[in-house]
């Protein structure tokens, strides 16, 4: 045994050296060597094959690129715009209590002097999500209410009739006010005990309790001690003084004194006096002075600001998730500081909706991208079918001069290579053009990369037969009967197993539906990118094998016919189905499949979306506020309104059930509510009206008047119909409802139908209007607690109520759809799904071209042979025709196959009324109409494909393809 | 045992050996037997055309010698190399060192966008040859072909002929032990396949190489050494050629065709033969010392006498006569 050194000095023995390297260099020669001169040669004989090649890779590479970035942007845009919406309600507010120190003082709390910096000292202990979308800190501090016990100047007995909180004039409150009069207290420390309180007041403030600049009242300070003989000694006063009486400024952000009720609009309060209530501000030490002479107590608010420009898609489940877990344990956000904090946020309940709405458009997009991407491939292993085809002949000549596979591989490798970077660079280019920002990097990119990479050498060595089996066939013939029932055994048990995945990702996605498909909505759902290509699939199959005997019965049929037209097209339409004619095929059927289900489904949103409508708005016309029964009755006999009813809304009203409470409004209609129901569903429909048995029950409500109404509080129930959600709580038919503060007894006599949005988003009670009035009386006017809400339909609804603003809130129908359109996701939805049947349209054009381009050499030749026995060269086209016939006929077959299966079969699963508004899915529009339209298109298609043909074949002339096979 | 040892035997010498070689195409559920049991047996440095109707196989024969294609069975070697057992990488080896190939169109000879030169250098590209040596060797190639000052003309550029001339350049680009051809000189006029037949021989003789050229062309195929027809898939009779000098120095070719027995003991008899003796699907063989006889069985015998030789019509008086006796007796002392 050699030891390890000698092996080594042998290998370097300058013999083997030598040997080793002209090895080698002969093994690069004979891979590399020729590459250069025929890459460059082929590619100067071939440029607009290969030009063709690269637009169609950079169409492709667009739309994988600028795809993703419009879904990403769209679901980005989305979250901002529901943040944005849920306004104030998003914040993270920390509540804690405020006390000024004292040497008494036990219970820990916040000092109104260090509120402030709580508050600022919040923004850097926030979690990371939470961080990422910062806005501001905001710090309140209100008091309990205080009753003012005399104002200087005032009549001597006369109790004001308002009372006072005091909140913190923040250096930010204090920036945001714009001063009628006065100056506005100062920071400063005062000294305790002395002198007036300086506060500052809105003017609004001022106006509704009549406080001027430089007025001064007194409240209440804290009672003395007891004393254990004689009278005890008054209570003392601390005087307040209205130093400064300001406005917000126009320019101020709206929220800063949101936490501060009462400051811009004094409140009305229920009862005689007071009957307002007034948030005057203060200084911090101001509070503290007053915390400590007076009874009053302070409530803290430390409210964090979320900035919705800073949120995205990602963005908004995480900062979900933070606030959950700050609620459930605040310790990373306010921990050591040994105040009491607790801990509020309105998010979930503005990320849950969102949430859903984002994966349900997500979803659909997905299903978009993945059909853009499996159609683009087709269309590049398609194109690239093309070149290799062109080039097979000189792969099979290289082959015979001793070409090896790996170095037919290299050249068309190196030449796919350079082509790939240059439709990467355009079409990528223009993807982060167009949307101004770069792509990154997805998975589909790096697919449609590898595809362009590689589909023409792979293709190449496959026609040059580098993945045939060089098995020798058996010599026995039973033996090869054998082996070709083996090949369509393997066939059929391939089609069979595509067939099953297809319908267990179907069984799947309508099973779970996209809601729970995935725990962050913007992940890739495999099955959701996989169906439609999947469903493509299995169509093709399906159509692959139903499509020859259609053929067959149309050539038998064609072989008959007496010209030579009928002969031909029968021979050529059975040739096409022998070629390779799965993927072009396949891109028609998945490019028109998905293409029609775009437009089914964007009608089935569209339709939806009015449906929703009419579940949210409940008429044309809905007019809140106060609005007459007069007024009411002049709009109903305005002309091109149908129907118009006045409710009377109770909002959250307690319902006993006898075994539970409820909340559920109670909905006072008029006798003019059953004719707006007929209206709306009779405009909803375009059809008949409600049914009788509705309008009967409603008619019920005011003829099965309880035996004694017209004693108010009497025990007689009122006849009541109630929406079907609170008949499933129901144990009784006798219930009790709290209205106007008067407990009334009902009697549900019926189920009537859930009522629109614009009446509230809870479950429904029905009363007569009339009725009702009479039970409760003078309280069912009480302007706090209940509110009119007009309705009406027709087209001259909107002309009608013009003239109830602005006392009254009117919102239209159009105007609530037009809004649901202009929903970033809802309206990302509808134009990508419009953008993708262009986009289909593109890919599928090309693919035909190139299926029809790459059989025109072989046309070519056929139609000279052709000629030479009198065929007239003005009908070449018909030859490229018949071919190209039977795979554009089964895609529009297949297609519209495909477009039905996903609307029907995958329409159910994608949570579509997360994207219309409405309460329950969409029915889904199945129009016929856009399938013919695109088959239309598809038709017109195929003429371009025959046209490019025919301009191929004018590069042809009869002798040159007879004497030299084609143009070279 | 005599047997194996037959087979083991059965042309050793030979360059190119085909024992019982049978392929079989099946194109979906049609099958066609192209080559069924063929024998053939080349020397080194011989050069021999095959002939044969269409069908016959001989293009099948041929793209399995150039390991182009796998036969289903029997044995086909070519030097060192079993046609049957090649993996990948052989056949690759066997086709850049040992076989080159002429195909019958010219336009698929070469490639079109590629000059004479670098047509023919490109082989060598593909052998590993250094860039220096394949520039020389391709012009020393042409120049030898008469093709020197068409070195750089695109075939577009060149005549069928001239293209031919270049294709079999490039077929001995690298120095190949066989050189293949498949009806060379099919697509010419007689001048120029003349011309092509030149280059072949001229490759044969020059280069050593030897060469098996598949043919209608009567005149090439009377211009080769020997000449083997393939009928059905299988031989069925060659022609040897031979110079004689006289005694006054006067040279003639001599042309002698033989029957040919094949490795399953089968002859193939030509129809002129068959025909002119009235032999039918039986027949009557009697071993002689020194020869086999062949009858046509007779008729039911109507006095015992025995058969009578049909006179010959004026049609098989054309056709070939049977082989001399001595000539038959050559022939399978050189097997």
């Amino acid at each position: 045994m050699r030891a390890p050194d000698a092996r080594l000095g042998h290998l370097a023995s300058p013999t083997v050296l030598a040997g080793l390297l002209a090895a080698v260099g002969r093994r690069c020669r004979s891979l590399l060597a020729a590459a250069p001169l025929l890459a460059r040669r082929r590619a100067r004989r071939d440029w607009p094959t290969l030009v063709a090649f690269t637009l169609v890779a950079a169409v492709v590479f667009f739309l994988t690129g600028a795809t993703p970035r419009f879904i990403d942007d769209t679901a980005d845009a989305g979250a901002r715009q529901a943040v944005a919406a849920g306004g104030a309600k998003a914040d993270l507010v920390v509540s804690t209590t405020v006390a000024p120190r004292s040497p008494n003082q036990v219970s820990p709390a916040v000092d109104p002097r260090d509120v402030a910096d709580v508050a600022d000292g919040l923004a850097s202990k926030l979690p990371a999500p939470l961080a990422a979308v910062f806005g501001s800190t905001t710090a309140t501090v209100t008091s309990s209410p205080t009753t003012v016990v005399a104002v200087q100047g005032a009549a001597s007995g006369a109790a004001p009739a308002f009372r006072l909180r005091f909140g913190l004039l923040t250096d930010e409150a204090a920036g945001a006010l714009e001063l009628a009069g006065g100056t506005l207290p100062t920071t400063a420390e005062q000294p305790e005990g002395s002198g007036p309180v300086d506060v500052v007041i809105s003017d609004r403030g001022s106006a509704s309790t009549g406080l001027p600049t430089g007025a001064v009242l007194q409240i209440s300070g804290n009672p003395p001690a007891a004393v254990s003989k004689g009278p005890q000694p008054p209570t003392p006063t601390v005087a307040i003084r209205v130093a400064a009486v300001g406005h917000p400024r126009a320019s101020a952000p709206q929220s800063i004194f949101a936490d501060e009720p009462g400051f811009e609009n004094p409140l009305a309060l229920s009862g005689s006096t007071p009957n307002t209530e007034v948030t005057v501000l203060a200084s911090a030490s101001a509070l503290s002075r007053l915390g400590l002479q007076t009874p009053v107590t302070f409530d803290g608010q430390l409210r964090v600001r979320l900035d919705s420009s800073r949120f995205t898609s990602a963005l908004i489940g995480e900062v979900d998730a933070s606030i959950r877990s700050l609620k459930a344990n605040n310790t990373p956000l306010v921990g050591g500081s040994g105040y009491p904090f607790v801990i509020f946020s309105g998010f979930p309940g503005v990320s849950e909706p969102f949430i859903g709405q984002l994966r349900a458009s997500y979803a659909q997009m997905q299903l978009v991208l993945s059909g853009l991407v499996g159609m683009g491939l087709a269309a590049i292993v398609i194109v690239g079918r093309l070149l290799a085809r062109r080039r097979g002949p000189e792969t099979q000549l290289e082959r015979a001069r001793g070409a090896s596979f790996r170095a037919v591989g290299t050249v068309a490798l190196v030449e796919s290579a350079l082509l790939t970077v240059v439709a990467a660079a355009l079409g990528v280019g223009a993807a982060a053009t167009l949307g101004a920002g770069a792509v990154s990097p997805t998975l589909p990119l790096v697919v449609v990369a590898a595809a362009s990479l590689l589909a023409t050498p792979v293709q190449a060595l496959q026609l040059g037969g580098a993945f045939r089996r060089r098995r020798r066939p058996p010599r026995d013939r039973a033996a090869r009967r054998r082996v070709a029932a083996q090949a369509a055994a393997r066939r059929l048990v391939l089609e069979l197993t595509v067939l099953a995945a297809t319908a267990a990702a179907v069984a799947s996605l309508r099973g779970r539906g996209v809601s729970a498909a995935l725990p962050r909505p913007t992940e890739t759902d495999g099955i959701i990118s996989a169906a439609p290509l999947l469903l493509g699939l299995s169509v093709s199959i399906v159509v692959l094998r139903v499509v020859p005997l259609v053929v067959w019965a149309a050539a038998r049929l064609g072989a008959r016919s007496p010209g030579v037209l009928g002969v031909l097209g029968a021979a050529g339409a059975a040739r096409a189905l022998r070629g390779a004619t799965l993927l072009p095929l396949l891109a028609l059927t998945i490019g028109f499949g998905l293409a029609a289900s775009g437009s089914l489904l964007t009608a089935t949103i569209a339709d939806g979306q009015v449906d929703a409508s009419w579940q949210s708005v409940g008429a044309d016309v809905v007019a809140r506020g106060a609005v007459s029964a007069a007024e009411a009755d002049a709009v109903a006999a305005s002309p091109g309104v149908s129907a118009a009813s006045l409710v009377q809304l109770e909002e959250g009203a307690v319902v006993d059930l006898g075994t539970s409470t409820t909340a559920a409004n109670v909905l006072a209609v008029d006798k003019n509510y059953v004719n707006l129901l007929d209206a709306v569903e009779r405009a909803r429909t375009g059809g008949g009206g409600i049914a009788d048995d509705t309008r009967a029950q409603f008619g019920d409500l005011a003829t099965a008047a309880p035996a004694d109404a017209s004693l108010p509080g009497a025990d007689a129930p009122l006849p009541v119909l109630v929406d079907p959600q609170l008949a499933e709580s129901l144990v009784s038919n006798d219930i009790i409802v709290n209205v106007a503060g008067q407990n009334v007894r009902l009697r549900v006599i019926g189920t009537g139908p859930a009522a629109p949005g614009s009446l509230g988003a809870r479950t429904s009670i029905y009363v007569d209007l009339d009725q009702l009035a009479a039970r409760v009386g003078a309280a069912s006017s009480n302007a706090a607690s209940s509110s009119a809400v007009l309705l009406v339909t027709g087209n001259g609804a909107r002309a009608a109520t013009a003239g109830l603003e602005p006392g009254a809130d009117v919102q239209t129908r159009a105007g609530w759809i037009e809004a649901q359109r202009s929903l970033p996701l809802v309206g990302g939805v509808q134009t990508l799904f419009a953008a993708s049947v262009g986009a289909f349209g593109v890919l599928a054009l090309l693919a035909l071209v190139a299926t029809s381009l790459a059989g025109s050499r072989d046309r070519a030749r056929e139609l000279s042979l052709l000629r030479t026995i009198g065929f007239s060269p003005g009908l070449g086209w018909w030859l490229a025709f018949v071919e190209l016939l039977p795979v554009v006929l089964g895609g529009i077959v297949g297609g519209a196959g495909v477009g039905f299966g996903i609307v029907l079969l995958l329409g159910p699963g994608l949570d579509l009324d997360a994207l219309t508004g409405g309460r329950s899915a969409p029915g889904l529009v199945v129009s016929p109409g856009a399938v013919l339209l695109l088959a239309g298109a598809a038709l017109g298609m195929l003429g371009v494909a025959v046209l490019a043909e025919v301009l191929a074949q004018r590069r042809n002339t009869m002798i040159g393809v007879l004497r030299i096979g084609g143009t070279v | 045992m005599t047997t194996l040892t037959e087979r083991a035997e059965y042309g050793r010498s030979a360059l190119i050996v085909c024992d019982n070689l049978v392929r079989i195409f099946q194109v979906e559920n049609i099958e066609v037997l192209a080559l069924q049991g063929l024998d053939l047996l080349v020397d080194e440095g011989e050069m021999i055309a095959i002939v044969g109707a269409s069908g016959s196989g001989k293009s099948t024969l041929l793209s399995i010698l150039s390991g182009l294609d796998t036969p289903t069975a029997g044995r086909a070697r070519v030097g060192s190399w079993d046609l049957l057992q090649l993996s990948a990488a052989d056949r690759l080896a066997y086709r850049r060192e040992t076989v080159g190939f002429v195909w019958q169109q010219t336009a698929r000879n070469l490639l079109p966008y590629l000059s004479a030169a670098e047509n023919v250098a490109l082989p060598m590209a593909y052998a590993g040859v250094r860039a220096r040596t394949r520039t020389r060797r391709a012009r020393d190639i042409l120049h030898s072909l008469g093709l020197g000052a068409k070195a750089d003309r695109r075939p577009g550029e060149l005549s069928g002929g001239e293209q031919q001339r270049v294709a079999i350049g490039v077929a001995l680009a690298n120095r190949p032990q066989v050189l293949l051809a498949d009806e060379p000189t099919g697509e010419l006029d007689a001048r120029t396949g003349e011309e092509v037949f030149t280059a072949l021989r001229s490759a044969n003789e020059n280069f050593g190489t030897t060469v098996v050229i598949v043919t209608h062309d009567a005149e090439v195929a009377g211009q080769v050494q020997r000449t083997v027809a393939i009928r059905d898939g299988r031989t069925a009779s060659e022609v040897a050629r031979r110079t004689e000098t006289n005694e006054h120095g006067a040279t003639r070719v001599v042309a002698e065709e033989f029957a040919l027995l094949d490795r399953a003991g089968r002859l193939q008899l030509p129809n002129g033969y068959r025909s002119a003796l009235g032999l039918g699907s039986r027949v009557r063989l009697e071993l002689e010392p020194d020869h086999l006889g062949v009858w046509p069985v007779a008729p039911p015998p109507e006095s015992g006498s025995a058969p009578a030789a049909a006179s010959p019509t004026a049609a098989e008086a054309e056709a070939p006569r049977p082989p001399a006796r001595p000539a038959a007796r050559r022939a399978r002392r050189a097997r």
